[in-house]
């Protein structure tokens, strides 16, 4: 995984979970990395690979060298089994009890080792989870099976013993392979910060790495460019788009004086700047820090599984304690072994597999789908939210600047105004002209042949278009300033309509030629066209929608009243979206759905973060869940496909459960058999399995 | 019986020619894994350690389960012998190319198994070759499929591990050789017709069998 820039080395080179304050510290040659704790260092060091992708080829190699012996067991099971119903020859038989045991004992160590270690920790400070339970399954299975092979009885549960333990790390292991799918995906877009600006140092221009800027380094930035730090804006003009961090769709005109943010982007003009804050101290690492704290504060989850096993072994134990006085009398052999079958029968062997197979399936089925979801854990999540926050711009609309009205005097048409403009702006590399020769293009309408092309940066342009006729004709696009300047008037009609469309939250752009304005184009961020029927899905659903929107009101008004979201919280700093999602979870799990720098705060604060595709990098990183396109549909149909696989999960935990506290009763009433056990655990196992693929055919429709 | 023991040999050795073409790439995965000289020894051993311990585990899953069902009901295992032996001449006649292949078991296609040794790749080293032929056991294949079907028919865990460990065994030379065995497509082809008309030749033994005419050569009870 790439380690950025803007976050160096305060968390876990593994798992990124934010390092304690003494880390566990690798070295080698080239690099020296910090993890949050052994398991993690550990894994490092077996696969030489950080991240997701190492964590399941160390499963998978566990699992590997565990399901040898273990299959090489059930074959001997097997043998035993089908004695039951032919006997074999009696003096074969304690060698094939010997066998199992030397067959499971490798497993135990193996596969069974950091289980039992888990669970030791566990019982030192009064919990119980999954893990507890695994450990307690196999192991007491184990021992009464170790105990049966040295008195010469074939009463051994081996098979049950290893069979939990193998399921548990093929669970694992599809947890760790899924993880690892999503990471990829996400890992390869992660680009925060510039690494680089052009620093101008005694009349020169050179290119230094961002991290030696200091504060009062004067920085060239281009167009294009993404500027490197915070600062102050001495020379030139540039139009820069600030959406990432201010939520601000309109892009802002930056004149000598003007302060800019780093991590924003100049999208038209040259200018050079001071840097007045760089490093930790820019907006943009303020950001990164508010979202790293939101991250740590929000811990982890406890596991639908977790829970119901904290539950179930204290009434597992104290069963098997019960039965061991009600056996007592006939003897401390017995009621040992009795008790101990209600330990080895309790834990249903798929019980390690059922969320894993069920979250595997579902988040495979889902990155088929486009959407890429970081854990089981976070779909768990999205099917206990009770709303979805929206950010705006760039999240519920398309974020960049379309045309979206034009407005000329008669008895000119709108469709020749048009075409003259787009054609001097095919000469532009400004946003807006790239903008306006799409609509032109899109609009089928033709573009002429320019000449003597002359920008007038952060004004506008003007060049001669040679019309059909072979006439030329001097045609001036720009804003207000630039027409006045040029001695050119609007008449009082086009003045009012400019007034209302910037009213309205657009940016106008004037068209010129021969004297006079002669009309006007107006640029605006365009609501997603499926926002509203994504919006109504969500709604249907019984979700809360609202929109969070770092913008003025009236503009985050109108793109909701369009996308029909009723509630509407506006001009939020990101800090103040953060709190106020933290705010609205004291009353249960909200989403938060966003794009740019200044929702990652908020992302982290969720208790699912999800990130469109066209967002930045950094809010990526942040998010539990990268919707890649930027279809907003797929949010009722990801929250459909967390409930369904939450349903899995839970079909999947009470028959698993189901079958064993069967076996928990024969076991008690001391006639359980191995055959019986292991019959439990097929049964279980079967139904876990087919429970979960049925999740592969998963589909939503809305209504 | 010989000419049953020598048509499962036959069907078992030229079998690793269609194994090779699904499973070469797996073969080839191992190679990779474990880089030159011994280590590639050692990890083309513990590949096929690995597989021999998937099949014989399924054998004996089929061998077992035959058993379940035909010690209550001896008459299921006629039944259970047609069944094997119908699946084994289907099965042969498709390796032979006188049947359209299974849709939907194009293996070779599916990026799963590729998947699984990019993973363990990145784990490395002999070790991993280990999984990789505990995975190969659970490949779906016709030719598996079959020697199943027969594992079923011997109504023994035993009798149906070893029948799997015989199939693994035969086509283990094989794929050994797999790095320096060059075989032409059209060679290719004729030797799989050989396997595909001798599982045939099993598959009408089963079937004889079956109807009452041939004991078993496998099964506890023949």
């Amino acid at each position: 995984m790439t380690t950025s820039l803007a976050l160096p080395s305060r968390r876990c080179a593994h798992c990124r979970l934010p390092l304690p304050s003494r880390p566990y510290m690798v070295r080698s040659d080239t690099q020296c990395l910090a993890f949050c704790c052994a398991g993690c260092a550990f894994v490092y060091r077996f696969t030489g690979q950080l991240g997701e992708a190492g964590e399941a080829a160390f499963w998978l190699a566990k699992l590997g060298l565990g399901g040898f012996f273990a299959m090489n067991l059930m074959t001997l099971s097997l043998l035993l089994y089908t004695d039951y119903l032919a006997p074999l020859e009696a003096e074969i038989l304690p060698y094939l009890t010997y066998a199992s045991f030397a067959l499971a004992t490798p497993v135990m160590v193996i596969l069974g080792g950091p289980f039992v270690r888990h669970a030791w920790r566990e019982v030192r400070h009064g919990t119980c989870s999954l893990e507890s339970l695994i450990a307690l399954g196999s192991v007491s299975a184990y021992l009464a099976s170790a105990y049966a092979t040295f008195r010469g009885s074939t009463r051994i549960y081996f098979d049950t013993a290893t069979m939990i333990l193998v399921l548990v790390t093929l669970g694992r292991f599809l947890e760790a392979t899924a993880r690892a799918k999503a990471a990829a995906g996400i890992a390869n877009l992660l680009e925060l910060a510039p690494q680089e600006a052009t620093v101008l140092a005694e009349g020169e221009e050179r290119r230094v790495p961002a991290v030696t800027l200091v504060v009062g380094t004067r920085v060239v930035v281009r167009p294009g460019e993404r500027i490197a730090a915070d600062g102050v804006v001495v020379e030139g003009e540039g139009l820069v788009d600030e959406a990432a961090l201010t939520g601000e769709a309109r892009p802002v005109s930056k004149r000598p004086g003007d302060p800019v943010l780093g991590a924003t982007i100049n999208l038209a003009g040259r200018f050079i700047l001071t840097v007045t804050r760089c490093g930790e101290e820019t907006v943009f690492a303020q950001m990164v820090r508010l979202m790293e704290a939101a991250q740590a504060a929000r811990g982890p989850s406890r596991l639908l599984a977790d829970r119901l096993a904290a539950h179930f072994v204290p009434g597992v134990v104290a069963l098997a304690g019960l039965t061991f006085l009600y056996w007592l009398p006939t003897g401390l052999e017995t009621a040992g072994l009795t008790a101990l079958a209600v330990l080895l029968v309790a834990c249903p062997c798929p019980l390690g597999l059922a969320t894993p197979l069920a979250t595997w399936v579902g988040l495979n089925r889902a990155a088929a789908a486009g959407v890429l979801v970081r854990s089981g854990a976070a779909l768990e999540r999205l099917a206990q939210v009770r709303a979805f926050c929206f950010d705006k711009t760039g999240t519920l609309t398309h974020g960049g600047l379309t045309l979206q009205a034009v407005r000329v005097d008669p008895p000119l048409d709108t469709a020749t105004f048009l075409s003259l403009c787009a054609s001097v702006e095919t000469c532009s590399e400004h946003a807006l002209g790239a903008s306006l020769v799409k609509a032109a293009r899109a609009k089928g309408l033709p573009l002429y042949p320019v000449s003597e092309c002359q920008t007038h940066s952060g004004l506008g342009l003007e060049g001669v278009v040679t019309l059909p006729s072979g006439a030329p004709l001097r045609v001036w696009v720009g804003n207000t300033r630039f027409l006045q300047q040029q001695g050119m008037a609007l008449s009082r009609q086009l003045a009012q309509e400019k007034v209302a469309l910037e009213a309205a939250g657009l940016t106008v752009v004037l068209g010129a030629w021969e004297g006079k304005v002669r009309g006007l184009m107006a640029f605006g961020d365009r609501v997603r066209p499926e926002a509203k029927a994504a919006v109504a899905a969500l709604r249907q659903l019984g979700l809360e929608v609202w929109l969070v929107s770092g913008d003025q009101t009236t503009a985050a008004s109108a793109v909701a009243a369009e996308a029909g979201i009723p509630r509407v919280h506006a001009a939020l700093l990101p800090a103040d979206k953060a709190a106020l999602i933290r705010e609205a979870q004291r009353l249960g799990p909200v989403a938060m759905v966003g794009d740019g720098i200044n929702d990652a705060p908020a992302l982290a604060s969720a208790a699912v973060g999800i990130a469109m595709g066209s967002g930045t990098d950094l809010a990526k990183e942040t998010a539990d869940v990268s919707i890649l396109g930027n279809d907003l549909r797929k949010l009722p149909w990801l929250f459909t496909l967390a409930r369904a696989t939450r349903r899995t999960i839970r079909g999947n935990l009470f028959w698993a459960f189901f079958y064993n506290t069967l076996g928990l009763a024969l076991a008690a009433g001391g006639v359980l058999t191995p055959l019986l056990a292991a019959l439990a655990m097929v049964a279980s196992s079967l139904f876990v399995l087919s429970n979960s693929l049925r999740l592969r055919r998963f589909t939503y429709a809305p209504a | 019986m010989l000419l049953h023991a020598a048509l499962l040999g036959l069907a078992a050795l030229g079998g690793s020619l269609h194994c090779l073409g699904m499973c070469g790439g797996m073969v080839a995965c191992v190679h990779a894994l474990c880089g030159g000289g011994r280590g590639r020894l050692q990890g083309q051993l513990l590949y096929h350690g690995g597989r021999l311990t998937s099949y014989a585990f399924l054998g004996a899953l089929a061998g077992a389960g035959g058993a379940f069902l035909t010690r209550p009901a001896p008459f299921l295992h006629s039944l259970l012998d047609a069944l094997a032996g119908v699946g084994m001449v289907i099965a042969g006649l498709r390796l032979a190319g006188m049947l359209p292949p299974l849709r939907g078991l194009r293996l070779a296609e599916s990026p799963g198994p590729a998947r699984l040794a990019a993973t363990l790749r990145r784990g490395g080293g002999p070790q991993a070759a280990i999984s990789l032929g505990l995975f190969n056991g659970f490949i779906p294949c016709p030719l598996i499929a079959a020697f199943l079907a027969q594992a079923a028919a011997t109504g023994s865990a035993l009798g149906g591990a070893l029948t799997l460990a015989i199939l693994v065994l035969g086509t283990a030379p094989g794929m050994l050789l797999a790095g320096r065995l060059v075989l032409s497509c059209t060679t290719r082809g004729k030797a799989l017709r050989v396997v595909g008309v001798a599982l045939s030749g099993l598959g009408i033994l089963s079937l004889l069998h079956a109807v009452g005419m041939l004991p078993s050569p496998l099964g506890g009870h023949g």
